[in-house]
């Protein structure tokens, strides 16, 4: 009896750029890049200066880098792995049923995924990327990016250690979490053309041009499919990595240049102190899960909705977020998500300073 | 084919790095990272492995190609953490990050960034006895003690007092928050800053602001060597 040759495992890889658009915003990327490169090889060549000073800026700066990139890589490569088997064992059926297009409870539900699949800030872009990709509807995909890494049990255990059992400061930011990214996915429903918030390739290939979803596909045996996963991963990692190495470089950066004390020294005003404190949290970009402990650190010094303030943007927007966004989004639904989350936070934050009582 | 390689390389230089890590780079990775989470940098170092594996299982090769020139600048960035870790590795967050973390009110008062509960179990590898004090110093009140620690000697502290600092580690080094016990002294006593140092002495408690805050009468001093695990819990 002849046997057959198994079928060649289908890889995903991406598309060819094609239009000028792409072309010359592939030039840009690539200036970026060797300019980054340049920068970096650069502070890091210039280590060997005499001046105390420098030296010991780099010193912290290494420090700061390569802790955050360290405590973040596992993280991103966590949320990749799902994102692939999201892509290969999640049927199409299913996510056109609760998070498809035109599915405005999706956004709610979006809100609550992060219950089920608990996930840090830095797994979720590979994730939103991937369910993008498979087809969820963008408010949705934003609703779960946004709410993910604040709406969900290790955070709010982590919040709940850190403010010593305060449980209103536990639910208070994780119902803010959830309002506000509810919110802005229901806002963005409302645009006519989502899609156009996304980057080309990203939109291209939703179209399902890999055929994970195809029956042919679902003929290959098991272990097929699961290489096919850790492939769709693979490249997730390979694409997004560098934004999140040059979102860390950034955050780095600042974080040993500003210290913390100029935040608060500023202002005794809530709605200035809000502001700085949701400063800082874009600045600083802790982890969702270790961002507790830095704000009750200020609960002598600002009031509690400052730090609220402080929990929950800073998982939805800092500067390595922003620039892991551009593997999504258009540069342009970047600013418009930031300005969003950023307003509607600050809003939310002075209505609960002046309405509830204090709360830490 | 050569940005199959050059990809192949990458993984593997940064699975092969996060193994050395935990394997015989723990003294490198125990000042980076807190230790409860380096079962995650195992589980990272086996997803790459994974992604190596995908690269080397034969497959078909589908849609168009990629250019490795395009490609490269994005290589190369990921390799840009591993650089400046060799840096990170002879660095220490010294008295100049003291003063970069430290949260201080409008009259320069310092507090002490320490959550009001317990949050993880003691470790062998530490000596717990500074993060005990800082918790529950009103245990140690009027008793000899002796920490280690870093001395942080400052012209705005008031004459003959000097503070020892830690980092408190929550997640990793760039979360640390700097943590202190006062130290009061003789007039004949020169110390030295950023020193690791370990200190006996009785110790009080100092109130300032609704906040309390241990200080130890400074009886004896020896400067020490940085110890294996350098945080406070």
């Amino acid at each position: 009896m002849q046997q057959s040759t198994p079928p060649p495992i289908p890889i995903y890889s991406k598309q060819a750029a094609k239009t000028e658009p792409e072309i010359l915003s592939r030039s840009f990327g690539l200036l970026v890049s060797a300019f980054f490169i340049a920068f970096a090889g650069l502070l890091f060549i210039s280590g060997n200066s005499q001046n105390q000073n420098y030296a010991t800026f780099l010193d912290i700066f290494s420090i700061n880098f390569t802790s955050i990139v360290l405590e973040a890589v596992p993280f991103m490569l966590i949320g990749t792995l799902v994102g692939g088997m999201i892509e290969v064992f999640v049927p199409v059926s299913l996510i056109d049923r609760f998070f498809g297009k035109g599915e405005k409870s999706g956004v709610f539900l979006a809100g609550f995924m992060g219950l089920f699949f608990p996930t840090c800030e830095c797994a979720i872009v590979p994730i939103v990327r991937r369910l993008i990709l498979k087809g969820v509807s963008i408010p949705a995909a934003i609703c779960f990016m946004l709410s993910g890494p604040i709406v969900n049990v290790i955070v709010m255990w982590s919040t709940a250690v850190a403010y010593t059992h305060n449980w209103k400061m536990v639910l208070l930011r994780t119902g803010c979490g959830y309002f506000v990214a509810v919110l802005i996915g229901l806002i963005i429903a409302r645009f006519a053309q989502p899609e156009k918030l996304i980057v080309e390739n990203v939109a291209e290939q939703s179209l399902r041009g890999c055929a994970c979803g195809g029956d042919e596909f679902q003929k290959i045996p098991m272990w097929s499919k699961i290489i096919h996963a850790v492939g769709h991963a693979r490249d997730d990692f390979l694409y997004v990595g560098k934004y999140l190495v040059i979102g860390a470089f950034i955050a780095a950066f600042l974080r040993t240049i500003i210290p913390v004390s100029s935040f608060t020294g500023l202002s005794d005003s809530p709605w200035i102190i809000i502001f700085l404190m949701m400063v800082m949290a874009v600045i600083m970009n802790l982890c969702s899960e270790a961002d507790a402990f830095i704000a009750a650190t200020f609960r002598w010094l600002v009031p509690g909705s400052a730090q609220l303030g402080f929990m929950v943007l800073g998982p939805m927007l800092d500067l390595k977020l922003i620039m892991m966004y551009l593997s999504v989004f258009r540069k342009r639904a970047i600013l418009l998500l930031s300005v969003l989350t950023f307003g509607i936070v600050y809003l939310l934050m002075l209505i609960i300073d002046v309405l509830l009582p204090p709360f830490v | 084919m050569l940005l199959r390689l050059l990809n192949i390389s990458l993984l593997l230089v940064w699975a092969f790095f996060l193994v050395w890590l935990l394997t015989y780079g723990k003294g490198d990775l125990i000042r980076l990272i807190h230790p409860r989470l380096w079962w995650v940098l195992a589980l990272a170092a086996g997803v790459l492995f994974l992604f190596f594996i995908s690269f080397i299982v034969p497959h078909k090769q589908s849609g168009g190609e990629t250019k490795t020139l395009v490609e490269l600048p994005a290589l190369l960035i990921l390799l840009i953490p591993l650089l400046f870790f060799l840096n990170a590795r002879d660095a220490r967050l010294d008295g100049s990050a003291v003063q970069n973390r430290f949260n201080a009110d409008e009259s320069g008062f310092y507090s002490n960034n320490l959550p009001l509960f317990d949050l993880f179990d003691d470790t062998e590898s530490s000596d717990m006895t500074f993060s005990k004090i800082l918790r529950e110093p009103q245990k140690y009140e009027n008793q000899d003690v002796a920490v280690v620690c870093q001395s942080f000697v400052h012209e705005q502290l008031p004459e003959n007092t000097a503070m020892c600092f830690r980092f408190m580690i929550t997640c990793c080094a760039a979360d640390a928050v700097p943590v202190f016990i006062f130290l009061s002294h003789q007039d004949s006593l020169k110390m030295e800053n950023d020193r690791w140092i370990k200190v006996s002495g009785p110790l009080s408690v100092i109130s300032n602001e609704g906040m309390e805050f241990a200080s130890v009468g400074v009886e004896a001093l020896e400067y020490v060597e940085e110890p294996a695990f350098p945080w406070a819990l």
